[in-house]
């Protein structure tokens, strides 16, 4: 199918995501999407402006951001918002949802995983969180679908992160 | 958002509220605005696409950088390149949204585990298959046998709602005519009808 993937960002309040986002805007379609509209703002003028032919836009439904993807991405907060979570379960079927772990902020890498994976059942979800040098472009990958993995650690290699699968 | 699905499904099979609700779990959701493609001429087609709403065609481009249509699909119909789904070689076609478009996608992983769990869904399938074979045939014989004008007669009267929502130039690709052609025709038609 077409190479080019279209990802949904859901929350870019965070440094993690924001820097994701940037990075795949470069060679994809990201679907910006935040509760707080002036973040979102900021995080979409920031991106076009550093990278003037990036394909970015703004969502103010999260539903139909994720519908239009092909992989969603749930910051930290977007992770834990179990209403937001509700909105996109149905449209998320089969896709790949990666939930992005703030290291220092995680008490429980395997039930946070697990709870997600509970919420989004006919997903694929991966756990991304940075590595042990706490920087943006290093990461590691968890998850049970192998191939989903597999996936992400070619794309995430590809915009140029360091990524590795635990 | 499975409402399309289900009424091709029930036209051909039954399946019980359990079944329904296990097919819901193969399929992913997808929204596609006018334009945006959902397979590239040269990468392999990984999914089987139901149209729940909008307007896809599938299409092959020559040397010259001209168009052909093979296929359109509306509501209700399913599009993909089967030759690259089921071989997992390279497409030679193009599949692209000329409406805001709302998709069921199935993968050839998904389609086979719910044929294994849904057998009624493999019926499907395979009627499907045949009347698409049968289709096909009388996409042949109307190439080779018929004129201009019975083409296009023909697929207003088989498909009204695609030559309603379709430019005519896609039309014209479509039926194997230059656009011109088909403009002379519609004319002659327009002619006798206001007579």
């Amino acid at each position: 199918m077409s190479n080019k993937r279209t990802f949904a960002v859901l929350g870019v309040s965070e440094t993690n995501s924001i820097f994701l986002a940037k990075q795949i805007a470069k060679t994809n379609s990201v679907l910006l999407f935040d509760h707080d509209a002036v973040v979102l703002n900021t995080v979409y003028s920031q991106i076009l402006s550093e990278h003037p032919n990036a394909n970015a836009e703004m969502m103010i439904c999260p539903t139909n951001a994720s519908w239009e993807a092909d992989v969603i991405i749930l910051s930290n907060p977007a992770a834990t918002d179990v209403n937001l979570i509700e909105k996109i379960r149905n449209v998320a079927t089969g896709k790949i949802v990666i939930f992005l772990e703030n290291k220092k902020n995680t008490i429980n890498f395997e039930s946070t995983l697990e709870k997600l994976q509970l919420l989004v059942p006919f997903s694929k979800v991966i756990q991304s969180f940075e590595s042990a040098d706490n920087s943006n472009d290093s990461v590691l990958l968890k998850g049970n679908d192998k191939e989903a993995l597999k996936t992400i650690l070619t794309l995430f290699t590809s915009i140029g992160l360091k990524a590795n699968i635990i | 958002m499975f409402q399309q699905l289900f009424k091709s499904i029930q036209e051909k099979v039954l399946l019980t509220q359990e079944e329904m609700e296990l097919c819901k779990t193969f399929f992913i959701p997808k929204k596609l605005h006018k334009k945006q493609t959902l397979l590239q001429e040269g990468d392999i087609c990984i999914y089987n696409a139901f149209v729940e709403k909008g307007i896809l065609r599938s299409f092959s481009m020559d040397e010259k950088g001209n168009e052909h249509i093979v296929q359109f699909a509306i509501e209700g119909w399913w599009i993909t390149d089967l030759s690259s789904f089921l071989t997992n070689s390279n497409s030679i076609y193009t599949i692209e949204a000329l409406e805001d478009s709302e998709l069921l996608l199935l993968t050839t992983e998904a389609r086979e585990a719910l044929m294994d769990k849904v057998p009624m869904f493999e019926r499907y399938q395979r009627l499907l298959l045949q009347n698409a074979y049968i289709a096909n045939q009388a996409r042949i014989n109307s190439a080779l046998t018929e004129t201009a004008e019975e083409k296009y007669t023909n697929l207003g009267i088989a498909y009204p709602g695609i030559v309603k929502r379709v430019p005519q130039h896609m039309i014209a690709s479509y039926l194997g005519l230059k656009p011109e052609t088909l403009s002379r025709v519609r004319k002659q038609i327009n002619n006798r009808s206001s007579f």
